[in-house]
This record gives C-alpha cells, structure tokens and sequence, in this order.
C-alpha cells in the first residue's frame, strides 16, 4: 500500500477500501454511503445530478447553439469535427444559514405552525450552495444556479465514468466564510433594537455534498480547435469558442463604424439645429457611440469569438430548467 | 439510501424514485405510491389544465405573436409539468422606534433688491410605535434560488382565485407526478425565512418613517425642508406573530419547440394557461434595430449633451448615450435569445425596472 492512501471501513455495510488521504470525503464504492474521512459515523446528505445528454447529444447541442452566434463561419456546419469530450462531476456544498442576535430576555414561542416573539433583535436565514473546490474546470460562471430538478442518489457507479472532483475545501472553513455577512447584518440589526444587550444564537446547518456534471467538448474547425462547456444534467451552453468567418467580422466592424459615424452625423445635426454649429455635436455624437464601437471591436476582433453564459441574464428558467 | 429499495406497495415492481419524490405512479400497475407519507394529507395542490387544453393556449398567444407556424404540435422537443412548492407565511409585527434626526431646512433673507439663501440644520428627535404591519409572504419550499418564472407564478397565485385542494382529492396524471419537486424546506425554517423576509422589510419602511416623521415636525415649525439624515436610530420589532400555511404545490408548464435550428422555449401558468414567458432566438432585422437604436441614441444624447449650456447636464448626457449605445449595442450581437413576457410576468419585470428607476433617481 503507498504511502498517500488510507484503508477504510464502510461505517455503513463493513466493506473495506482505500481513499487517497487527501480527501475530505470519501463514497463507499460498494453502497454507495458517503462520509467524511476525520468522522466517518456522521453520515452526510449526498446526491447527484443525473446525466441527461451524453457526449453525442452535448455535441449536438454545441453545433446547434454555435449556429446561432452572431456571426459564425458559413460552412461551420460541414467543416467541424468532433476532438474529445471530457465529463466532469463538479462537487457542490450546501448550507443551511440561520442566524439570530436575540435582544436580553426575548421569549419565543414557536409550535408546529406558529411563531410568537414578544421583542426582537436581528435574524438572517438563507441557503447557500458553493462550489466544493477551487479547481473548477473552465467556464463555468461564478454564481452559476443549478436547477432544482433531476437530483438523484449518488451512486458509486458514477466513479467509473467522468473525472469526479473531490471536494478539497474544508466544509467547516467554507461554511463560516458563507456565515459571515449574514452573521453581521444579523448584529448590526439586533444592535439597533437593544443596544449592546443581544445573544448570537446560530443554529446553521451543513445540509450536504452534491454533484453536478459538466462536459468539456472540443471540437476542430479547419485545423483549429474550440472549446465548449455543457451543463450534461440541463444542457445549457456555459461556454462556447466558435469560428467567425474573415467576411462576416469585415461586415461587423464596418457595421460598427458606420454606427459611431451615423451617432456623429446624428449628434451634428442636432447640434446645428441648436446651436448652430455642426462640429462639437459630431464629436459629442461619436464619443457618446464610442462603447457601441468598443462592443462591435470586442466581438469581431479576433476570429475566434467566445460566449459566457450570464447567470442574470438567464434568472428566468433557471430554477426549473 | 438507495433508489433500489423502493417497490411498488401494489405490484413490487421496481419504483423510479429519486430523492425529490413524494409520491410516484408504479409504471406497471398505475398504483400511487406515497413515498413520503408524512406529507399524504398534508399536501395542497391547484389544479392544474389538462395538456391539451394548455398548448391549445400556448398556440392563441404564438398566433398573437405572429409565431404560430414555430409553435406548432410537430415541433416540439419537449414538455413537461412542474409543481413548485410554496408555504404561505401570514406575519405580522409591529415595531418601537426612536431616532435623531438632521433635518435639512432652506433659508433665505432678503437684503434691500438682493435675496440670499442658505441651508441650515434642525436636529430632530422622534418615537413611536409603528404597526401593526402585516403581510402575506410566499416562501418557496426548495433550496435555491427563485427565479422571475416562478415569482410570476405565485404572483399570480396569490392575486387570483385559484383554488389548491388537498392532493389525494384532486386525481392527476401520471406526467403530472413525475414534475413535482419535493418539499425540502420544513414548516419552521419557512417561517424563519419569512420572519426575516417581513422584518427586514418592517426595518425599512420604519427608517423612511422617521426621516418622514421628523421632516414632518420641522415643517410644522414652519421651515422649508429639503432633505434629512438619520444620526441614530433604534428600531424593535415586538409582538412578532407567524403563521403558516399547508405546502401548496403551484403547477407550472414548459414547452420548448425546435424550428429549422432555432430553439424556443415557453413556460406557462399550469392552472389557467397564461403564458408567463416565451423564450425565442433574435432575428436579423432585431439587431439591425437594436444597431439603429444605438447610433441614433449615442447621436441624439451626445449632440444635445454637447449644445447644452450646463456643463455638468452635458455631461450627463453625454454619459447617459455612452450606456444607450453600450446597452442597445450589446442587445445587437446579443447571442441568440429574446424574451416575450405575459401579462403575468410584466409585473415582475416591473418592480426590477422600478429598482433600477430609483436607482437613477438617487444617483441624480
């Protein structure tokens, strides 16, 4: 046995097996419990975001999606070929923040279906979900929202296929970072109530692991490569490099200036109309345009042209997709 | 914990069950099967249209939207119901409060043809009692984040007449079990979140209360206010009261239909029908409109920013067409996706387009 793995007990069904000793959670690969290696009888919540579109079917959608940008070379659909597919399992924390600054001698009386207070500092309760490692793979966005659907069991099957992330942050680390603002505002308010006379009462919860799949595709389009991330469980579009063709990014950029120009000639007018000179209006005009040109440039710049996904932007299916 | 261990209770077929399933239709025998027994009685649902009828609305709004040929049955990938869990948290609080406040009062004397001006300030110190503040707050019973979608649906929930019945009563369809999304938040942490929901809320209206109060007793002493900052406050919440209602299950459906390459999506109220959003690729001539708008915003706010005699107006002119062209232009090479909103929705939209409004209105 090497010296980087340890030998451990399934503290649910006894089967033996080796984990890394790097790791901060381990899944029996024989039931399929997980638990955390410095306490293996505090079982955790671990689940699992199904696979809903193979690598064919997230190539589909990459080829698909890339035929919508803006853009995008003309013979993209006959000249692209598929390079590899890569699945990663991206390893999530969720918390269950609640937090109360009590005022001195607040009585609370909660039932089944009721809650009565008689005085009341501060309080904050929120779920947090956060990603369980800094190694994520590309593209995929800060504050990214999985969707609500589709969660399964984890099972330890999943460890063949896919490049399964360990967790590698310390859950406890994590959480009290997450804690912290909803901690102070719970403070700040408890101290406009009663002064300096609160109680910290945290009855926060560390609910469980999940994990949730990514492909990273890639393709090749006249001998050169692009990449893409697909959300495997929804099929969302994260990430995606494309081919935009040498006459299409012509057009772009003229199209960009003939917009900075037309604000200038626009701005001129207007100007003469006024005040009777046409000069400061088009430059007015042309600079107020500027980050029109500057949008235009960054997009047909390079012939490469890369799409992110915005989690705000997309705040309307998102927990349902 | 593994989904092999559970089997139909009628026939032991094997049931499909995931970690969201309350309850599930053996696809053998056609049996409910109460996975999470605890909430059998407990649960409320509305009821949501049958299919058919909800893509027969879904085609009236496309044929409105001129998209009826897109829309059509032959077109779709996929369809599914949702039933998104809700509690209802009636709360109710009232609050103590006391503060000082500076009041900003116009001055102004009048020496022989000349008038000057200046401002002064009048500390000012108000308490009370506030309330009883009481309000109904929805409070989605799932871990994650809520969405405009689903804030539209209990929106419209709640400004309805739509009933929720007890489940056991209101006999679905099995496509309808496999939608339900599982009650993952408990009666009192619900309560916990509606608390805090309706109390942060309570704090605020209290805070512009005082600034209101004290403006209010310096025009009494018959100045001129222009504006006022709190010093210090306290606000207590007191004689807090929360109740909740039985889980209620809001059904929702999503279509989404491929033509030619183009991908659309719609998402619709599943007990009346209404289309809550429709999801649908840009057209050409959308961002040659979008390009049009940003030339000719940039041009108008810069040409009348710079004719403008006021520096600093011209100046914020001239920054407003920097954002005009920015935002117009980034609409023009948006990738792919345009939004429709239903009646329903709007009222969402709204209040984020209010928060934005207000901000301007700060920032000015």
């Amino acid at each position: 046995m090497s010296e980087g793995v340890a030998r451990f007990t399934c503290p649910f069904c006894g089967a033996g097996f080796a984990v890394p000793k790097t790791f901060v959670y381990a899944t029996c690969p024989y039931c399929g419990t997980t638990f955390r290696v410095d306490k293996p009888e505090a079982q955790v919540e671990h689940y699992l975001f199904s696979v809903n579109f193979d690598k064919n079917a997230a190539y589909k959608l990459v080829k698909d999606f890339t035929l919508l940008q803006v853009g995008v070379a003309e013979d993209f659909e006959h000249s692209t070929e598929f390079v590899s597919a890569y699945q990663y399992f991206v390893p999530l924390y969720i918390f269950e923040v609640s937090v109360k600054a009590l005022c001195k001698g607040e009585k609370v009386e909660a039932g089944e279906e009721k809650v009565e207070i008689d005085v009341h500092g501060g309080e904050e309760t929120a779920y947090v979900i956060t990603p369980a490692t800094h190694a994520l793979p590309a593209g995929i966005p800060q504050g990214y929202s999985f969707p609500a659907r589709g969660r399964r069991f984890f099972k330890p099957s999943v460890l063949k296929d896919g490049v399964y992330l360990q967790p590698s942050l310390d859950p406890e680390q994590v959480f009290s970072t997450v804690k912290e603002p909803y901690l102070r505002k719970a403070i700040s308010e408890a101290q406009i109530a009663c002064g300096s006379a609160y109680e910290v009462a945290d009855s926060s919860k560390y609910i469980g692991l999940a994990h949730y799949p990514f492909w990273l595709t890639k393709y090749r389009y006249r001998g050169r490569e692009y990449a893409a991330v697909v959300d495997a469980s929804d099929g969302t579009v994260l990430y995606l490099e494309y081919p935009i063709s040498t006459r299409k990014r012509a057009i772009g950029l003229a199209m960009g200036l003939a917009t900075t120009l037309f604000a200038g000639l626009v701005g001129g007018a207007i100007a003469t109309l006024l005040t009777k000179s046409f000069t400061p209006g088009l430059t007015g005009g042309a600079i107020a345009s500027l980050p029109a040109l500057v949008v235009s440039l960054q997009t047909f710049a390079k012939s490469k042209g890369v799409y992110r996904f915005k989690p705000s932007e997309e705040a309307i299916f998102a927990p349902v997709r | 914990m593994s989904s092999e261990a559970f089997r139909c209770v009628n026939c032991g077929a094997p049931l499909d069950v995931s970690p969201d399933t309350i309850a599930v239709v053996c696809n053998y025998c056609g049996y409910l099967n109460w996975v999470r027994a605890d909430l059998k009685e407990e649960v409320l649902v509305v009821k949501p249209l049958d299919e058919r009828e909800l893509l027969k609305r879904l085609q009236e709004f496309a044929s409105r939207k001129r998209l009826a040929d897109v829309l059509k049955e032959e077109n779709i990938v996929s369809k599914t119901f949702v039933a998104v869990p809700y509690y209802f948290v009636d709360v109710a609080a009232e609050a103590d409060y006391s503060g000082k406040v500076s009041v900003q009062v116009r001055k102004c004397r009048r020496e022989k043809d000349r008038e000057t001006c200046w401002t002064e300030s009048r500390s000012v110190f108000v308490k009370g009692v506030y309330g009883p503040y009481e309000n109904r707050i929805p409070v989605i019973a799932r871990r994650g984040t809520e969405a405009v979608s689903v804030k539209a649906l209990v929106s419209k929930y709640m400004g309805g007449k739509a009933e929720a019945l007890p489940i056991e009563s209101v006999g679905l369809s099995k496509s309808f079990w496999r939608g339900v999304l599982s009650i993952e938040v408990d009666k009192k942490v619900a309560m916990d979140i509606a608390l805090n929901i309706h109390l942060n809320k309570l704090r605020e209206v209290v805070t512009s209360e005082i600034k209101r109060e004290a403006e209010r007793t310096a025009r009494r002493w018959g100045e001129t206010v222009v504006g006022s900052t709190i010093i210090w406050k306290r606000i207590t919440p007191k004689n807090i009261r929360a109740t909740t209602s039985k889980p209620v299950l809001l059904p929702m459906y999503i279509a989404s239909y491929r033509y030619g390459n183009e991908l659309y999506r719609a998402i619709l109220c599943g007990w009346d029908g209404d289309v809550i959003v429709l999801e649908k690729p840009v057209k050409a001539c959308e961002r040659a409109l979008w390009t049009a708008l940003a030339a000719l915003s940039a041009g108008i706010l810069g040409g009348v920013g710079i004719a403008t005699v006021k520096a600093y107006i011209g100046f914020l002119l001239i920054i407003l067409g920097f954002a005009a062209s920015w935002y117009c232009m980034r609409k023009a090479l948006a990738p792919v996706k345009a939004k429709i909103f239903g009646t329903s929705a709007l009222g969402s939209v709204e209040r984020g387009f209010e928060k934005t409004l207000s901000l301007t209105r700060w920032w000015t």
